[in-house]
């Protein structure tokens, strides 16, 4: 297939514009190849309905994270920062994570 | 890059340019700006964002879309694609670009470009009376 463009005289006034967001182009120009992507990006286990922010695993490589706290289970420590005796909010969250994945190893063994 | 117009702009008017946005005068073969946001709305006292280490979480996980195949399909009956370009006239003429605000990985050229790639990414989390929920 053979296409065969003619560009003649192009002549614009005024171009107005209040706000350009989220990977948007305005171009006054030729291009070849353009892709713009904008996502609200939503990890998959955002429906998790605890008073905790649906954020997936923590990374266990990132080394600005302790490991995790096991020495107790998630809800113990939970009714512990209830009564206001336990350590941190990350550190209940980091516990949830650990043993989400625990249990995932060992359904998956 | 094959042979390009000139562009012509009388006026050129930014009061803000923010968040991997850039503005460009001139030609270029390649742009392709990345931008991550998160925004948590914290209604309670409990410092529920402040004690999370957000870095730390994969909190951008949807993979990129691809073509239908139905589309792929087609492009691949279709062939070679052969593209033929004449300019009559060899600029591209604006009297005044007025813009107020950029942010999120925007751009503006006023050139000719190769390729661009941009990627802009938001994820929103409210937190209210201590349940987390997504927006």
């Amino acid at each position: 297939m053979q296409v065969h463009i003619i560009n003649h005289s192009l002549t614009v006034g005024t171009i107005q514009i209040v706000d350009v967001s989220s990977s948007s182009l305005v171009q006054v120009g030729d291009t070849d190849r353009i892709s713009l992507y904008s996502y609200s990006d939503s990890p998959a286990d955002s429906l998790v309905r605890l008073p905790l922010a649906p954020l997936g695993a923590p990374d266990p490589l990132d080394e600005q994270l302790d490991p995790p706290d096991t020495s107790m289970s998630f809800w113990e420590s939970m009714n512990e920062w209830e009564a206001g005796n336990a350590d941190t909010l990350e550190m209940l969250h980091e516990q949830f994570w650990a043993e989400a994945l625990h249990n995932l190893q060992e359904d998956n063994n | 890059m094959s042979l390009r117009r000139t562009s012509i702009i009388g006026m050129l008017s930014i009061i803000d340019v923010s968040l991997s946005s850039a503005v460009r005068i001139g030609d270029q073969e390649q742009f392709e700006p990345r931008f991550r946001g998160i925004e948590v709305l914290d209604e309670t006292n409990n410092g529920w964002a402040e004690e999370l280490y957000f870095p730390a979480h994969p909190l951008f996980q949807l993979p990129r879309p691809e073509w239908p195949e139905s589309l792929a399909e087609a492009a691949d009956e279709a062939g070679t694609v052969t593209l033929f370009k004449t300019d009559v006239n060899h600029a591209i003429r604006v009297g005044t670009v007025s813009i107020t605000a950029m942010a999120g990985s925007s751009l503006l050229l006023v050139g000719s470009c190769g390729e661009v790639d941009a990627e802009a990414r938001l994820k929103k989390i409210k937190i209210v009376g201590g349940q987390a929920s997504l927006l």
